[in-house]
């Protein structure tokens, strides 16, 4: 039984050990992880995101934990590449397993500016792009909402990233499949991540305060949004020719064969790692025993098999 | 490499009610690790289908395990013994060098993050903010009352043992309002943002901070923090408030 997954990219065939992955926002740098569990043994490892500098925390409360998923709201609590690259980067396992890092940008400048940088790292895999971008330019609306935008988005990007793998993510929000899906691809993105987050709020009814975000709340994400993020990926695949990175409130190996059988090559993993660390471990774990009871060989086998009834 | 989680289960609950009137429940969960006042478990119950930890503070080691406090509104307040838990840790660093007892000032609702130290012996006074009440289950000549948190300067007076308060939101501003920039050295606070992993990877518990890049970690390096080093202007709305 094989659990490694092969992306074809423009840069030639990415081979991961298997389809599991972190999801960035919820596994720190990595590097928290290493007492916790063996990050060799993951398919890839994207860690939290990044921009050109230092930024701080978020005043707001940060998380809220719901029933079926959490809202979270960081704001640009990222480190810059520099600290990342030379004091946590050297100690991830990069040489047998894939370094992606996720990109945030203030606007198209800074964006290109920070791959460009990005692209002359040799340790890295590649880059993930947030098509939440721009960050924290409230005069700029999202790059994904206006197709144009987006497809010059991806050129440029694209123009600067060298021989770096370029993977898309989508935005937090709904999000037109088909038009972002296309543009990705048709200007040089190298696989497109299915799913961020939806908006979401929650109100604690004892201090009458929204429980977490500046605004009221933040990203959703988790095991109650699997069936919008399952679609997410199915839609994705169906457009995409590139291949789809599924993700969305997995909290077993059933969730993620069930991504793979809707046609993702791998899947990214977030709020489970809250659950316990040492998720994805166990995770990977657990997909073997499944797919051995039953009677899977290769994930390339049952990739994109599931049929409308 | 040794599991990180430990799978576990509850070999006592009891019910406690010395803390205002309000009830809490103390877990005996099993054990073999040692813990220092101020630390914590992370534990996530099997109560519901999708599990978050909490965390849970130690108040006592013993021949089977540790023994953590859970609040009303916490997911452990309703396992019952026998039930299964998973744990990690104790996380969190002790804010006491085992040298000098320190004097422990707190409010009703959030006296519970100082219990440790009390059930532990590990302080010289204990000074509750509010109207003085019946406690059950400790020696009352032991508590001092002061009914402002303005007070509390005074009555610490030249004192120059440690402190470690715990506070609601606006009566942790007004406490660190009430000592001086002196004392603040010596104190320390316990800070009640939200730890959802407990071992940095979340990254939703930071604080702020102008000389820090990136923030403060709190669920590492507290959850018990300097009082001189928290902007309660910047990161109040974080805190979060106990009814």
């Amino acid at each position: 039984m094989n659990l490694k997954v092969t992306l074809p990219t423009t840069q030639g065939d990415l081979v991961l050990k298997n389809p599991i992955m972190s999801a960035a926002g919820t596994f720190g740098y990595g590097i928290e992880y290493e007492k916790v569990m063996n990050l060799d043994c993951l398919g890839a490892i994207v860690p939290n995101s990044m921009a050109l500098t230092d930024g701080q925390p978020s005043t707001a409360r940060r998380f809220y934990q719901s029933d079926y998923g959490f809202i979270s709201s960081f704001g640009a609590n990222n480190i810059s590449y520099k600290t990342f690259i030379h004091e946590i980067l050297p100690r991830l396992p990069y040489e047998t397993t894939p370094v992606f890092i996720d990109i945030k940008a203030y606007d198209l400048e800074e964006l290109t500016e920070f791959v460009s940088i990005l692209s002359e790292v040799k340790e890295l895999a590649g880059m993930e792009i947030n098509l939440n971008c721009p960050y924290g330019n409230y005069a700029v609306p999202s790059y994904w909402k206006n197709g144009a935008q987006l497809e010059e988005m991806v050129r440029k990007v694209k123009a600067v990233a060298g021989k770096k793998i370029l993977w898309f993510k989508a935005p937090t929000a709904e999000y037109p499949v088909q038009q972002i899906v296309d543009a990705v691809q048709d200007n040089g993105g190298d696989a497109f991540v299915s799913f961020n987050a939806i908006g979401g709020y929650s109100v604690d009814i004892e201090t009458r305060k929204f429980r977490c975000g500046s605004g009221g709340g933040g990203g959703y994400s988790g095991p109650g949004i699997k069936p919008y993020a399952l679609m997410c990926a199915h839609n994705s695949c169906k457009t995409a020719k590139i291949p789809v990175i599924g993700g969305g409130g997995i909290v077993c190996a059933r969730d993620v064969l069930e991504y793979i059988m809707a046609g993702a090559h791998a899947v990214q993993i977030g709020s489970a790692n809250l659950m316990r660390p040492d998720f994805m471990e166990r995770l990977i774990e657990e997909l073997q025993e499944l797919m051995d009871k039953m009677h899977i060989e290769s994930l390339d086998e049952i990739r994109g098999c599931a049929e409308y009834i | 490499m040794k599991d990180f989680v430990t799978r576990s289960r509850i070999l006592r609950c009891m019910d406690i009610q010395f803390f205002g009137g309000k009830t809490y429940r103390e877990f005996e969960i099993a054990s073999d690790e040692n813990f220092e006042a101020g630390q914590y478990l992370m534990i996530r119950t099997g109560n519901r289908e999708v599990n978050w930890p909490s965390p849970y503070f130690i108040h006592k080691k013993t021949a089977g395990g540790l023994v953590v406090l859970a609040r009303e509104d916490q997911e452990l307040y309703k396992s019952g013994l026998n039930d299964c838990v998973e744990y990690w840790g104790p996380r969190g660093t002790t804010p006491v060098d085992g040298k000098e007892s320190p004097i422990l000032v707190t409010e009703q609702g959030a006296r519970f993050a100082v219990y440790p130290f009390i059930c532990g012996n590990a302080y010289n006074r204990l000074i509750i903010v509010g109207h003085k009440r019946e406690d059950i289950g400790q020696n009352s000549e032991m508590v001092e009352y002061c009914e402002e948190i303005g007070e509390i300067s005074g009555l610490i007076g030249k004192d120059e043992s440690p402190v470690i308060g715990a506070f609601n939101p606006a009566a942790a501003k007004a406490f660190a309002k009430a000592l001086s920039e002196e004392r603040k050295k010596n104190t320390y606070i316990f800070v009640s943002n939200k730890k959802a992993c407990g071992i940095d990877g979340c990254k939703g518990c930071y604080l702020h901070n102008d000389d820090t890049s990136f923030g403060i970690n709190v669920c590492c390096k507290g959850p018990f923090m300097p009082l001189g080093i928290i902007d309660f202007e910047v990161d109040g709305r974080c805190f979060e408030t106990f009814l």
